[in-house]
C-alpha cells in the first residue's frame, strides 16, 4: 500500500524524492527540463547542484512510472526509459574495498559491484510500471532470461546451475525473480568483503564478474529489445555520485568515455564534489567532447525570471494539493505599508525623472532606485536599517538564491511557526513579521552557526584554518561594501556581485573556491573589461541579504576587482569597509565598461 | 549472563574476585583513561596492552604513565586512527598474540577507545577468542563532560570529515530495499544531524537514553533538548529509547528499533556513550545484515572532555555465539 504523502501536513515540507508516490511528483513537480534540456535527451550528462537544488526530484520525475502518468502514455511509447539509481553513503563504499586498493581486483570488483547495484534498480523501475497493458507476457520475460541472460552470466563467469523462473510465474514474480539474482550477487560480493575484512593476504573471490560493457550494455540492449521497453535509450540516473569511492569514480567515468548513448546514457548527479574525472585507464573525460554539463546554481543565477516562474509554480501546486486556494503572493504577502512607502518613492523618481532621471525610462530609475532609497532613508532614522522587512513572496524567492529547498525550508519553518500560533492545522497565509523573523534568523544561521559547522569539517590544518578565515573576511567585507553601495548615490546601488579583472593568486582563487563550495557565492562568467573574451563572476548568496540590509530583488550590478583588493578583503574587512565607506566605492572598485544596467538575464 | 554492575572504581578488584589474564586499554587525552589501570594496578596483571593514537600529541602523556604503571607486564601499540585499515590489523595481531588454547580472562576498559576502535575491537574479539575465553568489559563514567561548560555548550567533538562503515561491519546493504538509519544520539546533536543529512534514509530513528539509565542526570536533559531539535528538523523520525549504561537493554532497543521495518537496510551510527556502543556492536554482530557506521571528527575537546567519576560500569559479554 502506498505510504501516505507527508506533503498533506504541511505544504512547503521537504521529503526525499526515491519515497514520493508518482502521482505525487507528477502533481508536485514543475517542468524544469527546458532550463536543463539535456538532461531527458541522448547523451551523457554531469547535473551539478548544491544538496537541495532539485536533481534528486528531477531524476524521480523520469522514472516510468511518473512519466507514464505525467506524458498518459504507456511504457512503450515513453521517449526513454529511465532507471533512478541512489547511491546512498555506504551503499558502495565499503572500508573493506579498501583492501583492494592499488591492486587489479580492487577494479574488477568495484565494476561487479556498481554493475549489479544498477542491475537491481535497473529491475526495480521495471517493477514500478504497469506492464499489463504492454503487451508482454511472462514467457519474453522467461526468454530473455534463457537466451540472454543466462548466457551473460555464465560469459561473466557464473559456475554451476542458474535457477529457473518459478513456472505460473507472472509478469512482475518473473521480473522480481531477476532482480533477487541480481540481489543475491550483491549479497555474495558483500559476504566476500566481510571475509576480507580483517585479512591482510588475499582472498579468493568466485564468484561472476560483471562489467559494463560485456554484461550491463549487452543486457541493457537485449532488455530494449522486448516489445514493452521505449525506442529511445535508457537513461540510467546515477543520484549522488559523490558517494563513489574514488576507484568507483573512475570505473563509471571509464563508461562515460564509451560511445553507447544511442543505447545507455548516463546522466551524473553530483553535489560539486565529485572526486574525479580521470577514468580507470588515466584517461580525462572532457566536456562536449565526452559528456555535457550543467550547474543548476549557474542556470538559475543567470535566469532569474526562469526561476522565479519555476519557484511559483512549485508553490501554486503545493497549495492546491493542501486545498489552499490563494495565490503564492497572497499566501506569503508584503509588508503593506512598506509596500506604500516604497511605491511613494517611486512615484516621486517617476516624476523627477524628466529634469534629474539617470535611466533611460522613468520606470528604470523606479525599478533600481526606490527600494535602495527606502532602506537609506531606515538607515538614516534607525541607524541600524533593521526595521527593513524582508517579507512578500517575490522577496523571498529572492532570497532563496536559485535553491528550491532554501524556499521550501524557510516556508516550511513559516508554516509551521503559523501553525502553532494559530492553533489551526489551516493557515491561509504568513504573517509578514514571521516571514522576516525566518529568513533573518535563516541569514544569521548560514553566515555564523552553518559557517562554523563547515568549516570545521575542513581539515584543521593551518592553510584551512586561514582558507576559513580568509572566506569569512571576504564575505564581510563584501557584504559591507555592497551595503555602502546601496547606501550611495551611485548609479546601480543593488550589486551583489564582483568579476575578476585579472588572474586570481592560487591562494585566492583556493579561498572564492571554498566559498562556491559551501553556498556563499554563486560561480559563473561575463564578458571582460577589455571585450575580448570572458573572465569570473562570483555572485554573493542572496539569503545572506539580511545580515548585511542588502536589497535582494536585483543584482544586475557587478564591480571588476583585482586581485590586490581581494586580498586587502580577505586579509582586513574592516578598514576595506571602512575606506569606502570614507572615500566612496570608486576608490577601490574598476567600473565595468559594458553596460551596468544590462537585461534582468544579463548575468 | 546478561548482567551489568555499576560500582565503584575502587571495588573493582574485589568485584571481578579473580586477576584477569590479560587487560586491554587505551591512551587517550582523557584522565578517565588512567582511572581503571589504576586501580587494577596492584593485581599486577599478567599481560595488558595499552593501545596509542600516534596521530594525538595529547595521549603520549597518559601512554606513557601506563607504560610506567603496567611495566614490563605491558605492551604497547601504536594506531594512526587515521587508517582504519592500519588500525584493525594492528588490533588483530596484538588480540591473537595473547590467545591461549586454554581459555583466557580478558577484562578491556572500553572508557577510551574511540567508538570505531571500539566496534573493530568487539568484532576482533569475535573473530580471535574462543568459547574458552571470558571477556568482561570495564567503563569509568564520568563526573562532567565538557568540564565547565553550561549546558547549551557542552562540546565532545567538532566538525564531520568522512562518515565510513565500521571494518568488520558492512551489513547487508541491498540496493532494492530502502535505507533505515538508527542513530544513537548523544551530546553530539549536530553530528547526529549531519550523519541523517549525509545519508537521506527513507527511515529515521533517533533514539535518546532513557531517564533511568541515564549516566547523569544533566546528560538526560541534554539529550531530551536534543531529541527535541531532531524531532522539529525531521517531521518523518521515530523515537526510541536506549540505555546509555547498559549495554544488554541497548543491543535489545537496537534490534526491537532495526525490526520496526522490515526489508530495509539499516545502517546504525552510535554516538553515546561507549556502553551503548558495544551494545550496537552486540547488536550487529548477532545480526550481520546491520551495518555500522561512524562519522569521524576533525576536533576533540581535548583540554576539557571530561572529568573522571569515581564509578565505573562492570559486564561480562558472550561473543562467540550470536547474541540477542
Amino acid at each position: 500500500m502506498p505510504e501516505p504523502s507527508p506533503e498533506s501536513h504541511n505544504p512547503f515540507a521537504v521529503q526525499t524524492p526515491e519515497g514520493i508516490r508518482a502521482q505525487d511528483v507528477v502533481s508536485l513537480f514543475v517542468d524544469v527540463f527546458t532550463d536543463f534540456f539535456n538532461i531527458p535527451k541522448i547523451g551523457h550528462t554531469f547535473l551539478h547542484g548544491p544538496r537541495g537544488s532539485g536533481k534528486s526530484m528531477m531524476f524521480r520525475y523520469l522514472e516510468p512510472d511518473c512519466q507514464c502518468l505525467a506524458l498518459q502514455k504507456r511504457v512503450p511509447d515513453l521517449p526513454f526509459f529511465a532507471v533512478y539509481i541512489s547511491i546512498k553513503n555506504t551503499d558502495l563504499k565499503l572500508t573493506e574495498l579498501q583492501r583492494l586498493e592499488n591492486k587489479h581486483s580492487a577494479l574488477v570488483l568495484n565494476e561487479h559491484f556498481l554493475v549489479v547495484h544498477v542491475a537491481v534498480k535497473l529491475f526495480a523501475s521495471l517493477l514500478k510500471v504497469d506492464l499489463d497493458d504492454c503487451g508482454v507476457t511472462p514467457d519474453q520475460i522467461r526468454s530473455f532470461y534463457q537466451k540472454d541472460l543466462k548466457r551473460l552470466l555464465r560469459r561473466a563467469g557464473w559456475q554451476g546451475d542458474l535457477t529457473e523462473i518459478p513456472e505460473n510465474a507472472d509478469i512482475a514474480e518473473c521480473l522480481r525473480f531477476l532482480q533477487e539474482m541480481f540481489n543475491d550477487q550483491q549479497a555474495a560480493v558483500i559476504s566476500y568483503l566481510r571475509r576480507l575484512s580483517f585479512s591482510e593476504s588475499p582472498v579468493a573471490y568466485s564468484g561472476p564478474l560483471c562489467g559494463y560493457l560485456d554484461f550491463l550494455l549487452p543486457l541493457i540492449r537485449a532488455l530494449k529489445a522486448l516489445p514493452f521497453m521505449p525506442r529511445g535509450p535508457v537513461l540510467l540516473l546515477m543520484d549522488d555520485a559523490d558517494n563513489l569511492n574514488k576507484t568507483q569514480t573512475t570505473i563509471l567515468n571509464s563508461w562515460v568515455s564509451c560511445r553507447t548513448q544511442a543505447d545507455v546514457s548516463l546522466k551524473i548527479s553530483t553535489q560539486l564534489n565529485y572526486k574525479t574525472y580521470l577514468t580507470a585507464t588515466g584517461q580525462t573525460i572532457d566536456a562536449p567532447h565526452d559528456f555535457s554539463e550543467v550547474n543548476i546554481s549557474a542556470v538559475y543565477t543567470s535566469m532569474k525570471r526562469k526561476y522565479f516562474e519555476r519557484v511559483s509554480e512549485i508553490v501554486l501546486r503545493r497549495l492546491r494539493m493542501n486545498e489552499i486556494n490563494a495565490t503564492p503572493d497572497e499566501f506569503f504577502p508584503p509588508y503593506e505599508e512598506q509596500e506604500q512607502k516604497i511605491k511613494e518613492i517611486g512615484e516621486k523618481l517617476r516624476k523627477e525623472w524628466e529634469h534629474s532621471g539617470r535611466g533611460y525610462r522613468a520606470s528604470d530609475d523606479v525599478v533600481r532606485y526606490a527600494r535602495p532609497n527606502y532602506i537609506a532613508s531606515l538607515q538614516g532614522i534607525h541607524k541600524s536599517g533593521s526595521t527593513y522587512k524582508y517579507c512578500g513572496f517575490e522577496q523571498l524567492v529572492h532570497l532563496s538564491s536559485g535553491i528550491v529547498r532554501y524556499f521550501l525550508e524557510a516556508a516550511s519553518l513559516m508554516y509551521g511557526e503559523m501553525q502553532a500560533a494559530s492553533g489551526s492545522n489551516m493557515v491561509n497565509r504568513i504573517d509578514p513579521d514571521v516571514q522576516d523573523r525566518v529568513v533573518r534568523e535563516q541569514a544569521t544561521a548560514f553566515l555564523f552557526s552553518e559557517f562554523d559547522r563547515w568549516s570545521s569539517d575542513e581539515s584543521d590544518d593551518d592553510e584551512a584554518l586561514n582558507n576559513t578565515r580568509r572566506l569569512r573576511n571576504l564575505i564581510r567585507a563584501l557584504g559591507g561594501t555592497f551595503h555602502q553601495i546601496l547606501l550611495s548615490d551611485a548609479s546601480e546601488r543593488r550589486v551583489f556581485s564582483i568579476a575578476l579583472s585579472e588572474d586570481p593568486d592560487p591562494d585566492v582563487l583556493e579561498v572564492l573556491r571554498l566559498g562556491v563550495r559551501y553556498g556563499y557565492f554563486h560561480q559563473s562568467t561575463i564578458g571582460n573589461k577589455e571585450g575580448t573574451g570572458r573572465t569570473r563572476l562570483y555572485v554573493l548568496n542572496r539569503r545572506l541579504a539580511p545580515v548585511f540590509t542588502l536589497d535582494p530583488t536585483g543584482f544586475v550590478g557587478y564591480k571588476f576587482v583585482t586581485n590586490g583588493i581581494l586580498r586587502e578583503a580577505m586579509e582586513k574587512p574592516t578598514t576595506f569597509v571602512g575606506r569606502i565607506r570614507r572615500a566612496g566605492p570608486d576608490s577601490v572598485f574598476e567600473s565595468p565598461q559594458m553596460p551596468l544596467f544590462g537585461g534582468e538575464d544579463a548575468l | 549472563m546478561n548482567e551489568t554492575r555499576r560500582l565503584k572504581l575502587a571495588e573493582l578488584g574485589v568485584v571481578l574476585g579473580v586477576v584477569p589474564d590479560v587487560f586491554l586499554c587505551c591512551a587517550s587525552f582523557e584522565a578517565r583513561s588512567m582511572s581503571v589501570p589504576r586501580a587494577l594496578a596492584h593485581l599486577r596483571i599478567a599481560d595488558s596492552i595499552v593501545f596509542a593514537n600516534t596521530e594525538s600529541a595529547e595521549s603520549v602523556a597518559s601512554f606513557e604513565y601506563l607504560a610506567t604503571l603496567l611495566g614490563p607486564r605491558g605492551r604497547h601499540v601504536q594506531l594512526a586512527l587515521s587508517d582504519p585499515l592500519r588500525c584493525a590489523d594492528a588490533l588483530y595481531g596484538a588480540v591473537l598474540h595473547t590467545v591461549s588454547s586454554h581459555g583466557r580472562h580478558y577484562l578491556v576498559d572500553i572508557t577510551t577507545f574511540t567508538h570505531e576502535l571500539l566496534l573493530v575491537l568487539m568484532r576482533v574479539l569475535q573473530l580471535v577468542l574462543s568459547d574458552k575465553d571470558r571477556v568482561h568489559l570495564v567503563y569509568t563514567t564520568a563526573a562532567e563532560y565538557s568540564v565547565g561548560d553550561e549546558p547549551g555548550s557542552k562540546w565532545l567533538t567538532k566538525g564531520i570529515g568522512e562518515i565510513r562503515s565500521v571494518l568488520g561491519f558492512p551489513g547487508m546493504m541491498l540496493p532494492a530495499r530502502k535505507l533505515h538509519l538508527v542513530v544513537l544520539s548523544g551530546f553530539e546533536g549536530e553530528r547526529a544531524e549531519r550523519v541523517i543529512d549525509q545519508f537521506e534514509p527513507d527511515r529515521i530513528s533517533v533514539g535518546v537514553g532513557a531517564p533511568e539509565s541515564s549516566i547523569t542526570s544533566d546528560h538526560y536533559q541534554i539529550n531530551q533538548a536534543l531529541q527535541s531539535r531532531l524531532a522539529a528538523k525531521y517531521p518523518a523520525v521515530e523515537l526510541f529509547t536506549f540505555s546509555p549504561s547498559d549495554a544488554f537493554q541497548t543491543q535489545q532497543a537496537v534490534l526491537r528499533q532495526a525490526g520496526r521495518f522490515p526489508n530495509h537496510n539499516v545502517a546504525v551510527a552510535a554516538m553515546n556513550t561507549k556502553v551503548s556502543t558495544v551494545g550496537a556492536a552486540l547488536a550487529a554482530l548477532g545480526d550481520d545484515s546491520i551495518q555500522l557506521c561512524y562519522a569521524t571528527a576533525h576536533q576533540y575537546n581535548v583540554a576539557n572532555y571530561s572529568s573522571p567519576g569515581e564509578d565505573c560500569i562492570l559486564f561480562a559479554v558472550t561473543l562467540k555465539t550470536p547474541v540477542g
